[in-house]
């Protein structure tokens, strides 16, 4: 359990630095690829809504503190953990073609997190783009799902059963 | 069963608590302990951050080891790894011969602007920001601080908004919330500049009657208190965007490549417009040459007042 917790950590970390050093060199029309929310949906959809979430929060909490002082603390948070229980809750449905549907989860998944983290800041009365700015972005951050999802799972998954211990049960 | 309630549990027990962060932080704004914990955040990411960034920056090579030579084949081989060293090392000394240009105009810059600077790379981008904000690797121990104007080789990058001891948040002219009273270099014609992601500035001119056309250039005006130096470009003009109303808004494209910033300049002697007039350095017209007002000839009785009042005057200052 310890020695699996760490190794989501280092997925964490890992995910934070290719995201803030590596990331922003690779972006196509100003929208980067968001590795984090893409390890949260991973998480989610290989091991249930419990990591899912549990990750998701903690992994929104970690971007949150990274941010400027603009984005206000607990935003990510919410918006991560909500989408990783998500894609927990939906890994069940995607049985028939597995890697095909995750990826698919993983677009849908990234073009909600950008579109709840706007509701969120509009509801909180924080300037953001306008609305085809936002569709655009929310139909960037799909596109790079769609690109880096499967490699990422597979990798994941690697990793994951190759640790001695299971998961808890979500 | 159990554990889809056991993940509902834990799905509002995280949820609460992200709700209940979110109102402490909307709250309390800059000034709580959420703004002391980020910073701390920030101390303690930013030198992984820093040296991930430099073992993944491409400036190493594969050395190859070269043995000593004994005979001709052997010298053969040991050429041929030394040349395919050499080949392999291309790349990095491209980057090393542009990181120098780079260097090289921004100090051309800072000495043409007659500015102190404090140089400093770009280390990476915050999480979640898409292009909003930056970190450097200079910060309050080098004279930096909240509002200095950053500057790249082309112009104008953003402004500090958050230093910590050896790092700083920059936010850039491109970030949805950037503002920036600027003028057109052309003829003078002031307005506000406001950032848009990926697209070019939008610039509101003051007066929407004014000229300015494609192929202007857009400089920074400063004004009372501003900590932004007047005079540097940020962009050209590039088109009229109709918004369906009265209002007029022109695109700005900006110099400055926001993708590929690699090192700035920090402005550490912004000059700042004075409030107000020092009444030490007003220069009092000399005796005579004050100008004469313009008199009413309708008026002569008023002129009569004004010179009485000035008579008491000169009584008051002569007792």
């Amino acid at each position: 359990m310890i020695l699996r917790g760490a190794v989501l950590a280092l997925v964490l970390v890992t995910a934070l630095l290719v995201q803030t050093v590596v990331a922003p060199a690779a972006a196509v029309a100003g929208i980067v690829p968001d590795l984090v929310v893409l390890t949260v949906l991973a998480l989610g959809l290989l091991e249930g809504p419990g990591t899912g979430l549990r990750y998701g929060f903690a992994a929104g909490l970690v971007v949150d503190l990274l941010a400027s002082g603009e984005t206000i603390l607990g935003t990510s948070a919410l918006v991560f953990l909500l989408v990783g229980y998500a894609a927990g809750a939906a890994r069940p449905y995607l049985a028939a073609n597995e890697l095909l549907g995750q990826t698919l989860a993983s677009a849908v998944g990234s073009a909600a997190v950008v579109l709840l983290s706007r509701l969120l800041e509009v509801v909180l009365g924080v300037d953001g783009p306008d609305l085809v700015s936002l569709l655009l972005e929310a139909v960037g951050a799909a596109a790079w799902a769609v690109l880096l999802a499967a490699p990422l799972l597979l990798l994941l998954r690697g990793v994951l059963t190759s640790l001695p211990d299971q998961p808890q049960a979500n | 069963m159990a554990d889809r309630r056991r993940s509902r549990t834990l799905l509002a027990v995280f949820t609460l608590v992200a709700l209940v962060l979110i109102t402490i932080d909307y709250r309390l704004g800059d000034d709580g302990f959420t703004s002391a914990v980020r910073r701390g955040a920030v101390v303690v990411f930013s030198p992984v951050q820093e040296g991930f960034a430099a073992v993944v920056r491409p400036v190493g090579s594969f050395v190859a080891a070269i043995g000593e030579l004994g005979s001709l084949r052997e010298q053969n081989t040991a050429l041929e790894a030394e040349l395919n060293e050499l080949t392999e090392q291309l790349p990095s000394v491209a980057n090393l011969e542009r990181e120098n240009a780079e260097l090289r105009e921004l100090l051309e810059m800072r000495e043409r602007l007659e500015l102190t600077t404090s140089a400093a790379r770009v280390i990476g981008q915050p999480p979640g920001e898409q292009g909003s904000t930056v970190l450097v690797d200079t910060g309050a121990d080098q004279g930096v601080e909240v509002g200095m104007a950053v500057l790249s080789a082309r112009g104008l990058v953003g402004k500090v908004t958050e230093a910590t001891a050896s790092h700083a948040r920059v936010e850039l002219l491109t970030s949805p919330s950037a503002r920036y009273a600027v003028r057109v270099a052309e003829n003078a014609e002031t307005g506000l500049l406001r950032g848009q992601g990926a697209d070019p500035f939008q610039l509101e001119l003051l007066d929407p009657e004014a000229d300015a056309e494609p192929g202007d250039e857009v400089v920074t005006r400063t004004f009372q208190a501003s900590t932004i130096p007047d005079g540097l470009p940020i962009g050209e003009i590039i088109e009229e965007q109709s918004a369906g109303t009265s209002e007029r808004f022109l695109l700005v494209r900006p110099y400055v490549d926001f993708r590929r910033l690699s090192f700035v300049q920090v402005v550490l002697d912004a000059p700042e417009a004075p409030a107000d007039l020092d009444p030490d350095e007003v220069v009092e017209p000399e005796e005579g040459e004050r100008p004469d007002p313009p008199s009413d000839p309708d008026d002569e009785d008023a002129d009569d007042e004004d010179a009485d009042d000035e008579d008491a005057n000169g009584g008051a200052e002569d007792e």
